[in-house]
C-alpha cells in the first residue's frame, strides 16, 4: 500500500513532499533563509511516513525513468522529496550525521591526547650571551693609551674610548689581561701582584674600570677580568707577614716545608725549569713557586688565603665586571704530602718543567673543588640579578679528561668552559686531514661531557696567528673559528691580521708558561700595540711620541682605519663572519664534517631546519683543488659564496655568485663560505 | 550519459523552459544554485595565502632580488590579463565551473567527439587529482600552521613520526570541518571566508607596515643588492613565473595562472554580470600591489638567502619585529591557509559540480541538496578523495607537475574565448576584453609550458601525459558511447536518500 505513495501524484498522506518542496521554493527568494540542514529536515518530518525498502525504491525509479538507455539515473526532485523523509532515511542520515561529528572528535581527542603526551623539548636551552658572543682578548697595556699621563702605554680609559672597536666587531666579550697591582712599575706579565685589591696605576684608578664597566653594558658588552690566584708577588704583603710570623694570621698563606738534606723538600721542578722550591733564611723553610722565586704559590689550603681570593673575586664584581677568566688554574693546588718526588719522564732533559709526571702538583682534585667555589660566589651575585657571572679557565698544558672535568657535570657545573689551548698550539704546515682530526677529537671530549666548545687562535704568550700560521691563513681560520659550534676567542689585533714585532733592541723575552711548543719562543712580541691606523711610529695607539713598545713595520696596512674602507680586508671579513654567528644554522645548528677526498680539504657545513645552510671549505694544501660534495645528501647541487679569503680571485667563487657544489674551486690557503638550501 | 533527470522529469524541463524566458534564473522552482557570492567574497576569493608561505621559490629561482620583484609583479600582471580575458569569459557563460564551462561551450559544438575531449580531460585530472591534492596540501600546511606555534609555545616536542601523524589528524579534522561548513550552509561558508579574509588583509597590513618602518630606519641592504646575481636562464624563469603565479590565489587550488576561483562560482556570485569584472578588477591588481609590498618588507628584514629557506617567511618576520606579538603571525597564516583552503573546497565542489551536470563525471556528483542547494556528493567527493591523500605519503611532490597540465588548459580556454568571439560574434557579453589580452596570454602561456619541459626535462612530465592518456581511455566508451555500468542506479538513489540530493537543471548558456 505504500506504493501508492511512491507512484501516486496525490500522495495519501501527502502533505509532505509537497510541503517541503513549497518551503525550498520560499527560501529562494529570501537569501538568509538556506539553513536547512539534515537535523532540520528530521525534526520535521521524523516519524511521519511508514518503511520504505531501498528494493522497491529502484523498482519505481526503473518504472518511471523506463526508457532511458543508461540503466540508472537520479531521482527528479518530486520523486525524491516522497522517500527523503522516510524514517529509515531520516535514521541513517541522523547515524551518519552523529557519526561523522563522533570521528571527527574522535579524531580532535587523539590530536589532543597526542598534544598532552607530547615530552617537552630536551631543551636546546637557550643559548647565554657567552655562548653566542664573541671573547677578545685585550692586552691593556697595548690597546689605547688615553693620554692621559703622555706614557705610551694603553690604560683602562683608553680601553673605554674604543668601545665602538668591539660594538663595531661584533663582539660582546672583553677579556682584559691582569690589570692589579703590580710589584714592578712596567708589568710585563701582570702576574707579580702585590695587592689583587688595586689597579695598576699605570693602567688607571679604581673608577676607570667602574666607568668602563658601567660605559660598556650601555653597549652591550661584557668586561671579563683575567685572575691570576695562583700565586702572588714575594713583594706581597702576605709574603712579607708569612716570612715574619710562621704563626701569624698569614703564616700558611704560602707552602713552606723544610728541607731534606739540606736539598729541597723533593724533585718537583718549575715551569721555568729547576726546583720549584726555594730557601727563605729568615723563615728557614722553602716554600714552593710554579713560576720565578719571585711569584711564590699561594696555599689554597688556608682557610685564609681562601677566603681572601674568594673576597677578591666579590670585589671586582662588584665593580660591575661579568665576570673571570682564571689564570694558572692546574697548579692551584699541590699534594699536600711532600715527601714524595714525581715519577720522571725517561729521555726528557732533566730538571725541564716537561721532565716529570706531574702527579702531584697538576690538576689536583682540590683544584676543581676550589674552582666550584669560585662558581658559587659568582652565583651569588647572578642569583641577586639573574645575569650569568662567567668563569673561563685557563688550564694551560692540560689537555683531555683532566682539562674537561673543569666543565664539571649537571648536577655540579665548575667552569662555563676550560679554555681550549689545543687548537693555538698548530704551528704552520698542517693539512685538512690534521685540522679536521684536531677538532673532531675535541669536539668529542668536550661533547662527552656535555660542555660548551671554544676555539682560541692567540694569546699573549704565543706567536700572533699571522707569524705562526702565515697570513694567508687568517681569513681561513678565521672562518673555522667563529663558525664552529662554540665561543671564539679572538686575541686583539687577530681580527686585523698582526704579526709579531720585535722589540726596540732586538732581544726576545723567553716565555713564561707552559702555553706553547716552542721552548724558545718569544711573547712580548705578541703584545705589540694595537694597530689603529697608519699614523707612522704610533699608528693612533697613542698621541705620546713613543709607545712603550714598537709598532709592526706594517701598519700602513695593517690597520683598523684603512681595513675598515676596504670591503676585502681580515677586518670586513672577520665582521661578516661574527655576524655569520647570528644565523639560526651557525647558532642552533648541526656541525657535520663533509667527506672530501683530498687531504688538503678540510670541510664542515652547519644545517638547521627552517634556515640556510652554510658550508666551509679550506684548502690547506698549496695548490688551488676544486672539492666535489656531490655525495652529501643535505647539499643542493648549487649554493652561494657568501665569504672567502681576501686574497682569493677564482671568477666562480666572488661573492653572491652561484657555485656549483659538485666542483668547488679553492685556492691554496684560502676558506670560502657558501650558504645553500639545505636538503633534508 | 545526458543527465537522465532531465530527461525524464517533465517538471524540470519545464523550469529549463521558464528559465530561458527569465535569463536571471531568480525564482524557479528546480534546483539550481543561488546567489550568495557579494563584491567583497567575491574578492575576498582572490587573494591567496601563497605569499606568507613560499615567496623564497621566485626569489630562489631569479636569483636576484630585482629580478624576483619584476617577476612578481609580472606574475601579477599576467593575472590581470587572464583575469580580464576570463571576465569575459565568465560573464558570457555564466555557469559554475571555471575553464571547464568554457571548454565545453566552445569546444563541444565543433565536433561530437574531439569537441568534448578537452574539457573531459581537463575535469578528469581537475575533479580526481589535482584538486583533491590541492585540497589535501592546503590542510595539511594549514595543519602544520596550527600544530607548530603550539608546540613550539609549550616547548613541546615530537618524534619525526608522531608530529607527522599529528599534523595529518589535524589536516584531516580540516577537511571534516571544510566540507562540514561549505555542505551546511553557503552562508556560513561565505562569512567564515570573509573573516579569515580579514585577518589575512590584516596580516598583510602588519607585515608592510613592519616594512615601512624598516624601510624608514634605513634597513635596505638586501633591497640594494638590486640585480646582483640574476638568473638569465630560459627554463629558470618560467619555474619561477609558476612559483609567483601559485602565490595568486586560485594557485592555491590550481596553481595555475589566471584561473581564479571565481569563475568556478559564477552560478553563485550576486548580479554576475557587474560583480564578477569587479570583483576580478580590483581583487588582482590590490593582490599585485599587496605581494609586491609584502616582499619588500620582508626583504627589510631578511637576506634573501634567509628568506628562500624559511618555511613561513612572515613567521621568521614576525618574530624578528613583533616580539611578544609574534604569535599572531602564524595565527593568521592558519586562519589565511584555512579561508584559502575553504575557498578551494567551494570551487571544487561546483567543478565537480559543473563536470557531473555534464555526463562527464558521476551523475551524482552534480547534485544538489534539495533544500540549500548545496552540491554536497561533489563536496563529499572531494573530501575523501583528499583524505585518501592526506593519509599516503608525499602528496605535494607530484602537484607542480600536475600545474604544467592545468597550463595546457589554460591557454585552451584562451584559445576558446577566441573561437568563441568566431561562433558567436553576437551573443551577449557584458563585458568584452581587448583581443590582444588572450593572443598575449596564449604566447606567455605557451613559453611556460614549454620552457621547462626543454630546460628541467623530467620524467614526471610523463606521469602527468600518462595520466591524460588514462582519460582519453575511460572517454571512449563512458563518455562518448555513454556506456555506463548497472550497479550505478542503486549506488546513485541510495546516495541521493542519504543526502536529499536531486538533479539539477542546467543553466542557459546564451
Amino acid at each position: 500500500m505504500m506504493n501508492e505513495n511512491y507512484n501516486g501524484v496525490e500522495p495519501p498522506k501527502g502533505q509532505i513532499a509537497p510541503k517541503a518542496r513549497v518551503e525550498s521554493v520560499e527560501s529562494l527568494g529570501s537569501k538568509s533563509e538556506s539553513r536547512s540542514s539534515l537535523a532540520a529536515h528530521a525534526d520535521e518530518k521524523s516519524g511521519d511516513v511508514g518503511q520504505v525498502k531501498f528494493t522497491k525504491n529502484t523498482d519505481d525509479s526503473a518504472v518511471e525513468i523506463g526508457t532511458v538507455d543508461v540503466g540508472f539515473a537520479g531521482m527528479g526532485k518530486e520523486e525524491l522529496m516522497k522517500y527523503a523523509n522516510d524514517p529509515f532515511w531520516i535514521r541513517l542520515r541522523w547515524t551518519l550525521f552523529v557519526l561523522f561529528w563522533i570521528a571527527w572528535l574522535a579524531m580532535l581527542v587523539i590530536a589532543i591526547v597526542i598534544v598532552v603526551l607530547a615530552p617537552k623539548c630536551p631543551a636546546p636551552a637557550p643559548l647565554e650571551y657567552w655562548q653566542k658572543g664573541v671573547v677578545y682578548s685585550v692586552n691593556p697595556k697595548s690597546f689605547q693609551d688615553s693620554g692621559a699621563n703622555q706614557d705610551g702605554k694603553g690604560d683602562l680609559k683608553g680601553i673605554m674610548g674604543r668601545l665602538n672597536h668591539f660594538v663595531h666587531l661584533g663582539v660582546n666579550m672583553i677579556s682584559i689581561s691582569p690589570i692589579f697591582k703590580t710589584a714592578d712599575d712596567e708589568p710585563l706579565y701582570g702576574q707579580d701582584i702585590v695587592n689583587f685589591l688595586e689597579i695598576n696605576p699605570s693602567y688607571g684608578q679604581l673608577q676607570d674600570l667602574k666607568d668602563l664597566t658601567a660605559a660598556a653594558k650601555q653597549e652591550g658588552l661584557k668586561v671579563i677580568l683575567d685572575l691570576p690566584l695562583n700565586h702572588a708577588s714575594s713583594k706581597h704583603a702576605w709574603f712579607t707577614q708569612s716570612i715574619e710570623n710562621a704563626t701569624g694570621e698569614c703564616g700558611d698563606c704560602f707552602v713552606w716545608r723544610d728541607g731534606k738534606n739540606g736539598e729541597p723538600p723533593n724533585n718537583w721542578v718549575s715551569i721555568f725549569g729547576g726546583s720549584a722550591w726555594t730557601f727563605n733564611n729568615v723563615r728557614n723553610k722553602y716554600y714552593y713557586h710554579i713560576y720565578g722565586p719571585d711569584q711564590p704559590d699561594l696555599n689554597l689550603r688556608s682557610a685564609k688565603v681562601k677566603n681572601e681570593l674568594k673576597n677578591i673575586a666579590r670585589f671586582w664584581l662588584d665593580q660591575g665586571v661579568s665576570g673571570f677568566r682564571l689564570l694558572s688554574v692546574p697548579y692551584l693546588y699541590e699534594s699536600e704530602n711532600t715527601t714524595l718526588d714525581e715519577p720522571q719522564i725517561p729521555g726528557v732533559t732533566p730538571n725541564s718543567y716537561a721532565s716529570l709526571n706531574h702527579m702531584y702538583t697538576k690538576n689536583l682534585d682540590e683544584t676543581y673543588n676550589f674552582i666550584g667555589e669560585i662558581r658559587a660566589v659568582l652565583q651569588e651575585f647572578e642569583d641577586k640579578d639573574g645575569d650569568h657571572r662567567v668563569l673561563f679557565v685557563e688550564a694551560e698544558d692540560s689537555e683531555g679528561a683532566s682539562a674537561m672535568k673543569y666543565y664539571g657535570d649537571t648536577a655540579k657545573p665548575l667552569a662555563d668552559l676550560p679554555v681550549n689551548s689545543k687548537f693555538i698550539r698548530k704551528q704552520a704546515g698542517f693539512t685538512g686531514i690534521q685540522l679536521k682530526n684536531e677538532i673532531v677529537a675535541y669536539l668529542e671530549e668536550v661533547s662527552g661531557v656535555a660542555g660548551w666548545p671554544n676555539w682560541v687562535l692567540g694569546n699573549r704568550d704565543t706567536e700572533r696567528m699571522a707569524s705562526r700560521l702565515g697570513a694567508k691563513l687568517i681569513d681561513a681560520m678565521a672562518m673555522v673559528q667563529l663558525l664552529l659550534p662554540g665561543t671564539p676567542f679572538t686575541y686583539y689585533g687577530e681580527e686585523i691580521g698582526m704579526e709579531d714585532v720585535a722589540p726596540i733592541d732586538g732581544s726576545v723575552d723567553t716565555c713564561p708558561t707552559g702555553n706553547k711548543l716552542a721552548a724558545n719562543s718569544t711573547c712580548n712580541q705578541a703584545r705589540s700595540p694595537y694597530q689603529w691606523d697608519s699614523s707612522p711610529n704610533t699608528a693612533g695607539f697613542t698621541n705620546a711620541t713613543e709607545p712603550w713598545y714598537p709598532i709592526g713595520d706594517n701598519s700602513d696596512t695593517i690597520n683598523a682605519k684603512d681595513q675598515m674602507a676596504l670591503t676585502n680586508s681580515y677586518f670586513n671579513i672577520y665582521r661578516e663572519l661574527v655576524n655569520l654567528r647570528k644565523q639560526p644554522a651557525v647558532m642552533h645548528g648541526t656541525m657535520n664534517i663533509l667527506n672530501v677526498t683530498s687531504e688538503d680539504i678540510f670541510a664542515f657545513s652547519r644545517i638547521r631546519k627552517g634556515a640556510p645552510g652554510y658550508l666551509i671549505v679550506l684548502n690547506l694544501g698549496d695548490k688551488e683543488t676544486s672539492v666535489d660534495f656531490s655525495s652529501e645528501p643535505s647539499i643542493p647541487a648549487e649554493a652561494q659564496a657568501v665569504v672567502r679569503s681576501s686574497f682569493a680571485v677564482n671568477e666562480t667563487t666572488t661573492k653572491g655568485s652561484k657555485v656549483d657544489t659538485t666542483s668547488v674551486p679553492v685556492g691554496s690557503n684560502e676558506g670560502l663560505v657558501l650558504s645553500f638550501v639545505p636538503q633534508f | 550519459m545526458e543527465n537522465a533527470a532531465f530527461d525524464s522529469c517533465d517538471e524540470i524541463r519545464k523550469d529549463e523552459l521558464s528559465a530561458e524566458v527569465k535569463p536571471n534564473l531568480e525564482v524557479t522552482n528546480g534546483l539550481e544554485l543561488k546567489r550568495k557570492v557579494g563584491l567583497f567574497s567575491g574578492v575576498a576569493l582572490i587573494v591567496g595565502s601563497g605569499i606568507f608561505i613560499s615567496p623564497g621559490g621566485v626569489l630562489q629561482r631569479s636569483g636576484s632580488v630585482g629580478l624576483s620583484l619584476i617577476m612578481w609583479a609580472a606574475c601579477g600582471l599576467l593575472a590581470i590579463l587572464g583575469s580580464l580575458s576570463y571576465a569575459e569569459l565568465g560573464t558570457l557563460i555564466p555557469k559554475s565551473g571555471g575553464e571547464y564551462s568554457y571548454l565545453i561551450d566552445g569546444l563541444s559544438p565543433l565536433h561530437p567527439f574531439w569537441g568534448p575531449l578537452p574539457a573531459f580531460l581537463y575535469s578528469w585530472i581537475s575533479v580526481l587529482l589535482l584538486r583533491p591534492t590541492t585540497f589535501a596540501v592546503g590542510c595539511l600546511s594549514c595543519a602544520s600552521y596550527t600544530i607548530y606555534p603550539i608546540l613550539a609555545s609549550m616547548g613541546l616536542c615530537l618524534g619525526t613520526e608522531t608530529e607527522d601523524l599529528l599534523i595529518k589528524v589535524t589536516a584531516v579534522l580540516y577537511i571534516g570541518l571544510i566540507t562540514a561548513l561549505n555542505c551546511y550552509s553557503v552562508d556560513w561558508t561565505i562569512r567564515v571566508q570573509n573573516f579569515f579574509t580579514v585577518a589575512k588583509l590584516v596580516a598583510i597590513a602588519v607585515l608592510i607596515g613592519c616594512g615601512i618602518y624598516q624601510l624608514s630606519t634605513g634597513e635596505t641592504q638586501y633591497l640594494a643588492q638590486g640585480f646582483e646575481g640574476s638568473t638569465t636562464e630560459f627554463g629558470t624563469i618560467a619555474t619561477a613565473f609558476y612559483g609567483g603565479l601559485w602565490a595568486y590565489d586560485g594557485w592555491y587550488q590550481d596553481r595555475g595562472c589566471v584561473m581564479n576561483n571565481l569563475n568556478f562560482i559564477t552560478e553563485e556570485i550576486k548580479n554576475p554580470y557587474v560583480n564578477l569584472p569587479r570583483a576580478i578588477m580590483i581583487g588582482i591588481p590590490l593582490v599585485t600591489v599587496c605581494y609586491l609590498a609584502v616582499n619588500v618588507a620582508y626583504l627589510t628584514v631578511l637576506s634573501p638567502q634567509a628568506l628562500i629557506n624559511s618555511d613561513a617567511v612572515a613567521v621568521d618576520v614576525g618574530n624578528y619585529l613583533l616580539g611578544p606579538l609574534a604569535f599572531t603571525i602564524p595565527l593568521a597564516v592558519a586562519m589565511s591557509t584555512f579561508g584559502g583552503v575553504l575557498t578551494g573546497a567551494f570551487s571544487t565542489g561546483r567543478l565537480c559540480f559543473a563536470t557531473a551536470r555534464e555526463g562527464h563525471m558521476i551523475d551524482v556528483l552534480s547534485y544538489i541538496h534539495v533544500d540549500s542547494r548545496i552540491p554536497s556528493p561533489a563536496l563529499i567527493f572531494t573530501a575523501i578523495i583528499a583524505l585518501i591523500l592526506v593519509i599516503s605519503k608525499n602528496v605535494s611532490s607530484l602537484i607542480d607537475f600536475f600545474t604544467f597540465a592545468v597550463w595546457i588548459f589554460y591557454v585552451l580556454t584562451m584559445i576558446v574565448l577566441l573561437i568563441l568571439r568566431k561562433t558567436r560574434p553576437d551573443a551577449r557579453r557584458p563585458y568584452k576584453v581587448p583581443l590582444f589580452v588572450p593572443i598575449l596570454t596564449i604566447i606567455i602561456g605557451s613559453y611556460l609550458i614549454v620552457a621547462p619541459i626543454v630546460t628541467e626535462p623530467a620524467v614526471e612530465y610523463l606521469y602527468v601525459l600518462g595520466v591524460l592518456f588514462v582519460g582519453f581511455l575511460v572517454y571512449i566508451p563512458f563518455v562518448y558511447y555513454k556506456c555506463s555500468l548497472g550497479f550505478m542506479g542503486p549506488i546513485t538513489k541510495f546516495i541521493q536518500l542519504t543526502l536529499s540530493v536531486g538533479p539539477t537543471l542546467k543553466p542557459m548558456s546564451d
